[in-house]
């Protein structure tokens, strides 16, 4: 009893106990919600990117199955014979002996399919019926004529006949009532049919998007890509001007211009080759932390050592932003596949551009310091000719006969460093640009 | 400066209703987590210490806990309280906590020990007190003695659980009540001789 107490007694000492925890708890508490909230949310979006992805996928296959079939035959109704002539008449000498041979078995309660609709018309039209012996069990698919003697069925009505019926009915003693009064019907559709597509080619509408030019703007992100296992001080173009030393840190992605024309044609029904030319300027900036007294240039300060820089030109100050800028005159040569040709389009292009470098200016942001530029030439750091690779696609749309508005989302990728090999530096710059294309066709 | 009476208070914070605050917490929504969490943390926080050896150590089973409790929320029936259910909650993130400490150090028969003859009373004790004297106990009594005196399992439940024989639990339990009421009685012989507590 006593123990029994000791027990209770402790249960009600801490009963309705209260201590406080630290704050820290619930902020963990809620970190590791979210953690796990996120991953759902993740494992969400991961599925309908997936799903759109295998949309995508879908719909690029179906695309390019109906594109690439452009002269699929249309597609004929059930009762429209397809066989060769000789098979044709191979099958009038079978069918003709099975409708002599079953044409006493008529019976008088027969009742028409009705199913067998895609040709319902056309039989009708001819004067020929379908039919079936109703109450009859055993399942008999030959052909029966009613009405006319086998041996006055004409080769082409027979040929009808004795076609393979559909499956979709089960058919029961099926008998026809043939007529020979018109002609037949399935041979008259092929040839209406013969006779449309001809005028339909003929109606086609030439091409006319042959040659086109467009003139466009793009904008997009820039990023230097400098090389991480490069000398720091020859990060950027413009370590070692007069005023910019080492970058103190990785130089932040900046923004990239276009402006150009171009001209394209198609060489093909969905190949198309374009070129063009455009002035494109790349802007990033970085900050710097190091002046120059001797205004020397990069190249300049890449024949000094180290220390003979830091000694005679090279000097800490407050750190200040620089803005770099890059200029080129582009000009790019791409291929291209045509998706969807129509009054929307879509287009996959590739190819290659020749970049002329033209500038390099360095400004630097609130501080006394001057702006410099960098021209090309034997004394620039900078390769006059670089090389890059395009990538990207054309979404358009056809907003009169000779005109269609573009957006080309794509991708530049520097195929060479943008300074002298015999820096070394290596600056191999990535821009992700759209831009917006005014097209004219001619 | 707050004493440690003043600062583990009891506080009565106006109720909401408790079913509503289930629900929005299981729709996910952050402030009835911490309106729950605020409600339940300190009554918590005491069965994560009368686990653990420390208060970082209790504040992590708490965490632990709190985490469990919210995303097994959908899978509470109410056919117990949710106090019942969120402490039966603390106790197995604890002894998951713990028991690697436990496989380490076995819990074995221990030879019973003479109980003291003197009556023990836990009055004038504050909780706090009696707190303290169960984390000093050997890991293996503390566990035993919180699982037998105060959650009130049977030694076979506490056998099952912590996977030992019944006798262990029931030597074990004998151990941790005999060094409890030794710990008891010198706070007592202390309170008589000088008129306080040591707190």
């Amino acid at each position: 009893m006593e123990n029994l107490r000791f027990e209770d007694s402790f249960k009600e000492a801490f009963n309705g106990a209260e201590i406080a925890p630290s704050g820290v708890v619930w902020t963990n508490v809620e970190l590791r919600l979210e953690k796990s909230s996120g991953g759902k949310l993740k494992g969400r979006i991961l599925f309908f990117q997936l799903l759109a992805a295998a949309s995508m996928v879908f719909a690029m296959g179906v695309g390019s199955v109906y594109f690439l079939n452009p002269t699929t035959e249309p597609s004929h109704p059930i009762g429209v014979v397809q066989e060769s002539p000789k098979s044709i008449q191979n099958q009038e000498q079978v069918s003709t002996q099975n409708l002599s041979a079953n044409g006493d078995q008529l019976g008088e309660d027969q009742k028409s399919i009705s199913k067998v609709d895609t040709s319902k018309k056309n039989e009708k039209r001819s004067g020929y019926s379908l039919k079936l012996a109703g109450e009859s069990s055993e399942v008999n698919s030959s052909v029966n004529v009613a009405t006319e003697p086998a041996q006055k069925i004409s080769d082409s009505e027979t040929s009808f006949f004795s076609r393979a019926l559909p499956s979709l009915v089960e058919v029961r003693n099926p008998q026809l009532n043939v007529s020979t009064s018109e002609p037949d019907p399935g041979m008259m559709l092929l040839a209406k049919l013969h006779d449309e597509e001809k005028k339909l080619q003929k109606n086609k509408p030439t091409l006319k998007e042959k040659i086109w030019a467009s003139l466009g703007i793009g904008a997009g992100s820039y990023n230097p890509n400098t090389s991480s296992s490069m000398d720091r001080s020859m990060a950027l173009s413009g370590s070692g001007s007069s005023f910019a030393g080492q970058p103190l840190g990785e130089p932040s992605a900046g923004t990239s211009y276009s402006v150009g024309v171009s001209v394209a044609s198609k060489i093909s029904k969905r190949v198309v080759l374009q070129g063009g030319i455009s002035y494109l300027t790349q802007n990033s900036t970085y900050t710097s932390n190091t002046v120059s007294g001797s205004g020397a240039f990069l190249n300049d300060y890449a024949g000094l050592s180290r220390e003979d820089a830091a000694k005679d030109q090279i000097s800490t100050t407050t750190p200040y932003q620089v803005n770099n800028n890059l200029q080129y005159m582009s000009i790019p040569l791409q291929a291209g596949y045509i998706i969807i040709d129509r009054d929307f389009g879509l287009q996959l292009n590739a190819g290659i551009s020749t970049d002329v470098f033209f500038q390099n200016t360095l400004t630097p942001e609130g501080s006394d310091l001057d702006e410099v530029s960098q021209g090309p030439g034997d004394d620039s750091p900078y390769r006059t000719l670089n090389f890059s690779g395009l990538l990207g696609t054309e979404l358009s749309y056809k907003v009169s006969d000779h005109y269609r508005i573009a957006v080309n989302p794509g991708v530049r990728y520097a195929l060479n460093s943008i300074y002298k090999s015999e820096l070394s530096a290596e600056v191999s710059p990535i821009t992700f640009d759209v831009a917006l294309r005014f097209r004219y066709m001619f | 400066m707050l004493g440690l009476k003043e600062k583990y208070d009891r506080t009565d914070e106006p109720m909401l209703g408790e079913n509503e605050l289930i629900e929005a917490c299981r729709k996910g929504n952050r402030a009835s987590q911490k309106a729950l969490y605020d409600r339940f943390c300190k009554k918590m926080m005491v069965v994560c210490l009368r686990y653990s050896k420390s208060t970082p150590e209790a504040e992590d089973v708490l965490q632990e806990g709190f985490v469990k409790v919210f995303q097994g929320l959908d899978g509470f029936r109410q056919d117990a309280k949710l106090e019942t259910w969120m402490t039966r909650i603390m106790v197995n993130t604890a002894l998951n906590h713990h028991r690697k400490k436990l496989y380490l150090h076995p819990m074995v028969d221990v030879e019973e020990l003479v109980l003291p003859q003197k009556e023990v009373s836990l009055s004038g004790l504050h909780f706090t007190q009696l707190l303290e004297m169960v984390q000093s106990l050997p890991q293996g009594c503390q566990v035993i003695f919180n699982l037998f005196a105060i959650e009130g399992y049977s030694h076979k439940e506490i056998a099952e659980m912590l996977t030992i024989s019944e006798g262990t639990s029931k030597s074990q339990y004998a151990r941790a009540k005999s060094l409890l009421q030794a710990k008891i009685l010198r706070e007592s012989n202390y309170y008589q001789r000088y008129g306080e507590s040591k707190i």
